[in-house]
């Protein structure tokens, strides 16, 4: 029943109320508990969701700015000295000393079981709780046994209540007789509590709801498991009024008062240890800054950049962020000890002290970024650098922290894993027991929620009523259930490191991972309690350029300083941006991807900024805004650049009048809309949010109107707000940008100076980026380097960079062969990979199987493999003979006297189509022919243009082509349109295929290996696509590669051919 | 030995989708764990693969009927069709999921030669709407590679076994290893050794198979040349009691039939018991000379075993029906059986003999039942649910006995409900205790009611709410 909101104050706290951070429990977010309470009256209220503070920040947030007190407290089922029954209480924390109590206390219930639960005894409280308050709400139990209870909790509370709480059942009568006795009896005050569920009693469908998600039962069958009436809510003081006497009521407010601790009162205390005795962290810090100056520039500082660096340490210093970097720099020269390659990037990372910190590479020489745009004081923010490593060498700096920090000062921060429009419809519709394939449909069509003018006829169009008292049900409590909290996970990598112990700050429960802590706040959580969190992520391109540094340094003879690094790789290198500019760039990083590809040779790189710019526009924001078309033709110099005014001109002057980073939008709504700085910063938080929680039409019209009122057009002021929804999806501000944009440059380097060794680290990286191995070497292929079988005497588990005797016109040092590595080979283990690489070369097969100590399975992975054709003939024949040298190898040990293998069997050779197929399926990558080119002379195939031929053909011209389909996308940016890449012996082509197109010929487009595609030929400079007009499904010729008798049907799984 | 293979590959489909002219146009197919399993050749020519995801072909196709695998299902019918090979031979076999399996050596002659007995065959299933392949071999799992690789044994129309294995075995070395009943992963083992037809596996010397693979392949090869033993399981046809009398002279009135009836009952009990089962329906049919008489059904709440109950229920049910005058024969039919176990405990005492007892509620309702009707009685059980109204409900089976749970009661409740609830003025009555708010089941509309323990003017203890506008009375309490 809603009641109208009481506008004068009430003698009454609710001290009992649990949130949906009470997961499937609580049907109310925080913010709507605190709010109700405001409305109604409340003195005060306390957020005691079960034992948990997860849900407590954002309570503070909201009652700071609504204006009511918030009291922290948390709710536990603890079980009693016999452990025969529970007891049901509520601590509140009065003190800071309480809340570190309470925290404690919850991280000790949870860390000792599994994810998502906890265990209490009362033997657990007492000293460790003496400073907090408790309530204990007498359970249904004999008089008799509730009084032990009642004894057992007074001598470990010297300030303990009963509460009643009474909700209009049959048992109001019997619950109030005990509660009263036992006051009397145990001498224990009394006070009124409400175990509060929801801020209003219209949540109980919602309520309900969730305790059938969590029992795993439809509603209609929960009975006497859900609550009989909707009274756990706020309730008005008048309707309480009825319910308890008036002292009782008042004296909630008693102990509100007690409670004097507020969240604002918990400050971070950065680790003490970074800063050495006898000085400043800021002296400290400056100290280390010139020290990395030094290094960078040998022969002096120049004078920009040491006032740059003045400049910067004066804000950081103003902002008291020193220990902030110091933490950060400790990391990264971590990982530099370990020669594990890092990164920065983030709202501080690139500036000057963070590149004289080793953080980034960056050099800001190279790129004339504002540390302040990014560090501001107005914003109130903490500066935020992530910290990107190796993937495959994160976990050691993850151990590292723990190590120096221990596990009780560090811990990973929690991300709320939130009910999001399709779990939300899967978990509803199991609830109201709706027909799972129409919830599937649903749930499939996310596109739908999004429009929700459209939803009704959406339905009708499947056969559903709209308008039916169910689907209208399904339809309201889908959309309150959406943004609830459903558990914690662990945040990728943000890490947060104080002081003192960390449980005394935020409770520490267990991850799913093992030997893995979270604490019970999630970013938003820590931002607005101005916490640092560090983010230790891993990126695979990182252990990819590393690796590669290496094998160039190794394969090149460097030794100490001469070795390549990051820094030693030249600058601007025009060879570089050229190769660039022919969207030559498999295997580099971010721009490998279909859409970056079609964009190199419109963008034309050929600075770093533009790299700046490339990484950047091709993303959700940029496209939704419709930006990119108009930036190019800017930059082509087909369209005047021009400014609106000088504001405007200062933000987007080094976009060309094209805003494309997210803070260039955001600067615009200040600039060119009339936002304050305040609500341009609600928007950049709304942004990030939108599509869990909404809330961004309301900057809509606001946006809009702004705009026009400042005479720029409406269509230019949609466009941007089209922009800011993407951005949402993915944000991307021009400093992450910025560190990307490096890491372009040097792998692209790479590829183009040495690319051999590039290959190889990259396919010693793997699985990573868009490409498989196949791919990658078929490129390596391509650009002249000699690719070598893999082959048991001269491969090592990695692939390795050997000495050739072939010349390269293309590049300025000669290259080294790639010799394929047993990592290729399915089936086999590292560790046996491993094992032959060590015990390299061997006799025969015998003596394989002896020194490498191989079982009959792991020859034949080898065998089928062909790695074993130097050793044992042809594929087949080795295959059978390693499946007949059947012996265990620990029989080889004891008895050295070898019977030598023999077999009477010849098998013959295989085909060339049939090795083709082999080492596809066992190899997943085949240095022979590719199977386009022994298609070629077939009669489907002969008239069609290889990929390469494509350059050589003028505009709309009508072609045909044939290849595997590698990739099939279909951008959620665009509307129906399909982009597949066909792969043959010369390369990619690149195939479109509109709606229409795309109906006709589904199945072909959807399923089939191998197509052929006529069509027309489209070009914009160097980029071309075929236009599909006709398609035709040639997978059947796949299966006939393996195939020596055109009549015998043949198993082939063409899915092989990837 | 002459072994026929019918392999029915679209079974799966063609049991739930028969193929009538009009939905032959219509796309379907057969979902295994989310994937196409099975397909007509109109989702074919859709563009649908074996294999591919059930999302992925209802996108291909618009009005897709799509079926569910149940491999029970499939099981059942199969069993289900074993008769049309019956008639063919005796020794018919079941090959899951999809063949039947036939030894027809002796019946070749009977159907005038092996031709026109593999039409006869294929014919008696393509009526019944199945699409048929028909493999023939000396072995049966020779036949059964040979019926899924489509190959048809050139054979005269009366073979010797010698002719049969010879041609098999030559039409078999052709055929793909794919066919063959092994391991997945040694079919791939041997096709990655290039080893692809069922000839180079068999030239292949059989010790050096042995060193490389599990003697399953020797086995099966042995089976395969027809030099192993190959046992199969014959399948029996399904059992069903029915029994009848004929009277040498019409009987003509109740007391003459009882003799007879305990004889048919007594022949039922002795089929029950040797199956463990007991009777759940069983139905008499008394026929007179000139027409079909008239069928009583008898029904039982628990599977019956015994003589007298069964006798004593068919007695009652007798009572309600008019008999022909003139009774010839009588039969006794059993459509309905169930296992003991679920029987319950037979009670009986120490010495093995029946205690007599006050009737049992069950037999209290058989009784009720046989003589009034399966509409005549209502059990009420509790039923979990806030609402005073849903929480309970009239059951006629007794079925929830076994799976009813229990659940906590609900608080002070009347024994005696108003159905429905009637108006009152509140004046007449004196709230005593309450309100108890109840607020439950939204899904099924409003309900939101104060319930009060109050005393009516009379004195009468009453149950009466306010749904928030008007006073009800609810009930009484006793």
């Amino acid at each position: 029943m809603a009641t109208s909101p009481s506008t004068t104050s009430v003698a009454f706290a609710e001290l009992h109320c649990k949130s949906n951070f009470s997961f499937l429990c609580g049907a109310s977010h925080p913010e709507e508990l605190v709010r109700r309470a405001k409305e109604l009256g409340y003195q005060a209220i306390a957020i005691t969701d079960e034992c948990s503070l997860c849900g407590i920040v954002k309570a503070h947030v909201e009652a700071e700015r609504v204006g009511i007190k918030l009291i922290v407290g948390s709710e536990f089922h603890v079980a009693d000295a016999d452990g025969e029954s529970t007891m049901h209480i509520v601590l509140l924390a009065p003190t800071r000393k309480a809340y570190a109590q309470l925290s404690s206390l919850i991280t000790r219930a949870r860390r000792r079981m599994p994810k998502g639960e906890y265990k209490l005894s009362v033997n657990d409280l007492g000293e460790a709780t003496n400073e907090c308050l408790a309530l204990w709400i007498p359970g249904d139990l004999s008089l008799e046994k509730l009084a032990v209870q009642g004894r057992e909790l007074q001598v470990r509370f010297s300030r303990l209540w009963v509460a009643l709480e009474l909700f209009l059942t049959d048992r109001d009568l019997e619950q109030t007789a005990n509660v009263l006795t036992l006051s009397m009896q145990l001498k224990l005050p009394l006070v009124a509590s409400n175990d509060v569920h929801m801020h209003v009693s219209e949540r109980k469908p919602l309520q309900d709801t969730l305790t059938a998600i969590r029992l795993g039962m439809p509603i209609n069958q929960l009975g006497t498991r859900t609550y009989s009436n909707a009274e756990r809510h706020l309730r008005t003081y008048g309707a309480m009024r009825k319910l308890y006497a008036e002292e009782i009521l008042e004296e909630s407010v008693k102990i509100a008062d007690i409670c004097d601790f507020s969240l604002n009162s918990l400050r971070y205390e950065y680790p003490a240890e970074l800063v050495p005795e006898g000085m400043t962290a800021s002296e400290h810090l400056r100290k280390l800054v010139y020290e990395g100056a030094n290094q960078r520039w040998p022969s002096g500082i120049p004078q920009e950049v040491g006032a740059l660096l003045e400049k910067e340490l004066a804000l950081v210093a103003d902002l008291q962020y020193e220990y902030y970097f110091l933490t950060v720099y400790d990391i990264v020269r971590f990982a530099r000890s370990r020669n594990i390659l890092c990164q920065g990037r983030g709202s501080a990372a690139n500036s000057a002290v963070c590149y004289c910190l080793f953080i980034t590479e960056v050099d800001p020489d190279r790129i004339h970024l504002l540390f302040e745009r990014f560090v501001s004081k107005e914003r109130q923010e903490p500066p935020d650098i992530d910290v990107d490593f190796e993937h495959e060498r994160r976990e050691e700096v993850i151990q590292f922290i723990y190590g120096k920090y221990s596990r009780e000062r560090a811990a990973l921060a929690a991300t709320l894993i939130t009910y999001r429009p399709r779990s939300a419809i899967r978990d509803v519709a199991k609830a109201l027991e709706l027909d799972p394939d129409l919830a599937d449909t649903l749930a499939k069509s996310m596109a739908w929620w999004d429009n929700k003018e459209q939803f009704g006829e959406r339905l009708t169009s499947i056969g559903v009523d709209p308008t039916s008292r169910t689907i209208q049900l399904f339809l309201s409590l889908v959309e309150e259930i959406i943004g609830f909290p459903r558990h914690l996970s662990q945040h990728v990598g943000g890490f947060v490191i104080s002081r003192g112990p960390l449980s005394e700050l935020v409770p520490l429960e267990n991850a799913a991972m093992e030997d893995r802590t979270v604490i019970q706040w999630d970013k938003d959580d820590l931002e607005a309690m101005q916490l640092l969190k560090i983010d230790v992520l891993g990126l695979g391109m990182l252990t990819a350029i590393r690796k590669t540094l290496d094998l160039v340094s190794d394969f090149r003879g460097l030794q100490g300083d001469a070795r390549l690094s990051i820094a030693s790789i030249p600058p601007e290198d025009p060879a570089t941006y050229e190769m660039l500019q022919k969207a030559d760039s498999i295997g580099v990083f971010q721009v490998e991807s279909r859409a970056q590809m079609s964009m190199l040779p419109r963008l034309r790189p050929a600075c770093f900024y533009d790299l700046v710019i490339e990484v950047a526009i091709v993303r959700p924001g940029p496209i939704q805004g419709n930006m990119v078309h108009p930036f190019l033709l800017r930059r082509q110099g087909k369209e005047p650049v021009t400014y609106s005014n000088d504001a405007v001109r200062q933000v987007l002057e080094r976009t060309l009048g094209i805003p494309i980073f997210q803070e260039q939008v955001i600067e615009l709504a200040m600039v060119a809309a009339g936002f304050t700085a305040g609500e341009a910063d609600h928007l950049r938080r709304s942004m990030a949010a939108w599509r869990r929680r909404g809330g961004l039409e309301k900057y809509h019209r606001k946006l809009v109107d702004g705009m026009l009122e400042r005479g720029h057009p409406e269509e230019f002021a949609e466009r941007i707000f089209e922009q800011i929804k993407g951005f949402g999806e993915y944000g991307f501000p021009e400093s992450h940008a910025a560190s990307f944009a490096l890491l372009v440059y040097v792998s692209a380097w790479l590829k183009r100076h040495e690319p051999a060794a590039f290959c190889c680290g990259l396919l010693n990286s793997l699985p990573m980026g868009f490409y498989s191995p196949s791919q990658l070497t078929q490129d390596v292929m391509r650009h002249g380097i000699e690719v070598r079988e893999v082959d048991v005497q001269k491969s090592g588990w990695d692939y390795r960079l050997e000495p050739s005797e072939k010349t390269h016109a293309d590049y300025d040092r000669p290259q080294g062969a790639l010799r394929v590595g047993m990592r290729q080979i399915k089936g086999l283990k590292e560790e046996t990979g491993s094992r032959i690489a060590d015990n390299q070369p061997y006799e025969d097969i015998d003596d394989l199987a002896r020194r490498a100590e191989l079982s009959n399975q792991e020859l034949t992975f080898l065998a089928r493999a062909g790695a074993l054709q130097c050793i044992s003939g042809n594929r087949f024949q080795a295959h059978w003979d390693a499946a007949g040298v059947d012996r265990p190898a620990q029989l080889w040990r004891a008895n050295d006297v070898v019977i030598p293998y023999s077999t009477e069997v010849q098998l013959p050779e295989p085909t060339v189509g049939e090795s083709v197929f082999l080492d596809f399926s066992y190899l997943g990558l085949t240095l022979g022919d590719h199977p386009m080119k022994i298609f070629r002379s077939d009669d489907q195939i002969r008239r069609c243009k290889r990929a390469a031929d494509l350059t050589a053909v003028r505009p709309s011209q009508l072609v045909q082509i044939a290849g595997l389909v590698t990739c099939r996308q279909r951008p959620s940016t665009s509307t129906g349109v399909v982009f597949l890449t066909l792969e043959d012996e010369t390369g990619n082509a690149s195939v479109v295929v509109w709606k229409t197109v795309l109906e006709q010929f589904r199945a072909e487009i959807l399923q089939s290996q191998l197509l052929r595609v006529k069509g027309v030929v489209e070009r914009e400079g160097d980029v071309i696509h075929v236009v599909a007009g006709q398609v035709e499904d040639l997978s059947d010729k796949l299966k006939s590669l393996a195939d020596r008798h055109d009549e015998d049907r043949k198993i082939v799984n063409s899915r092989n051919f990837r | 030995m002459l072994w026929l293979c019918a392999h029915l590959p679209q079974m799966g489909l063609e049991m739930f989708h028969r193929s009538s002219a009009a939905s032959r146009h219509q796309a379907a197919v057969v979902i295994d764990e989310r994937k196409v399993h099975l397909m007509n050749s109109a989702a074919q020519e859709a563009g649908i693969g074996l294999g591919s995801s059930l999302a992925t072909a209802s996108s291909l196709v618009d009005d897709l009927a799509c079926y569910k695998r149940d491999e029970q299902a499939e099981k059942e019918y199969l069993e289900k069709i074993i008769p049309i090979a019956y008639r063919l031979t005796p020794r018919v076999s079941v090959s899951l999921p999809y063949d039947l399996m036939l030894e027809v050596s002796g019946s070749v002659k009977l159907f005038g030669g092996l031709k026109p007995l593999v039409r006869l065959l294929e014919r008696s299933l393509r009526r019944i709407g199945h699409k048929t392949f028909i493999g023939t071999a000396h072995a049966p799992c020779a036949a059964r590679v040979l019926a899924h690789a489509e190959v048809a044994t050139p054979l005269p129309n009366y073979p010797d076994a010698s002719v049969v294995r010879e041609n098999a075995l030559k039409c078999l070395r052709e055929t793909s290893l794919e066919h063959a009943e092994l391991q997945p992963s040694d079919i791939e083992r041997l096709f990655s050794m290039g080893i692809r037809s069922f000839g180079e596996l068999i030239d292949l010397p059989r010790h050096e198979l042995g060193q490389r693979f599990d003697k399953s392949l020797l086995e099966y090869l042995t089976r395969l040349l027809g030099s192993g033993f190959d046992p199969q399981k014959y399948a029996s046809p399904v059992e069903c009691f029915q029994s009848d009398v004929h009277l040498l002279e019409p009987a003509k009135d109740r007391l003459s039939l009882d003799d007879h009836m305990q004889q048919l009952a007594l022949r039922l009990v002795h089929w029950l018991q040797s199956r463990q089962l007991g009777v759940l329906e069983a139905t008499w049919t008394f026929k007179p000379y000139d027409d079909d008489g008239i069928t009583v059904p008898v029904r039982f709440s628990h599977p019956q075993t015994r003589v007298p109950g069964i006798l004593e229920c068919s007695e009652l049910a007798l009572d309600a029906v008019e008999l022909p005058s003139e009774v010839i024969s009588i039969s006794l039919e059993a459509p309905r059986v169930d296992s003991l176990l679920n029987a319950g405990p037979v009670e009986k005492d120490l010495l093995g003999t029946h205690q007599s007892r006050p009737a049992l509620p069950g037999e209290l309702l058989d009784r009720l039942t046989a003589r009034l009707g399966v509409e005549s009685w209502r059990l009420l059980r509790n039923v979990n649910d806030h609402r005073p109204e849903y929480a309970w409900s009239p059951v006629t089976t007794r079925a929830f006995e076994r799976d009813s749970t229990s659940f906590p009661t609900p608080g002070h409740r009347p024994l005696w409900l108003f159905e429905p609830p009637m108006p009152v003025k509140r004046k007449n009555f004196e709230l005593l205790k309450g309100p108890e708010r109840i607020e439950s089941g939204w899904w099924e509309g409003r309900f939101l009611r104060d319930y009060f323990v109050a005393r009516h003017e009379s004195g009468s203890l009453c149950w009466l709410f306010n749904d928030g506008e008007e006073w009800f009375q609810h009930g009484y309490f006793s």
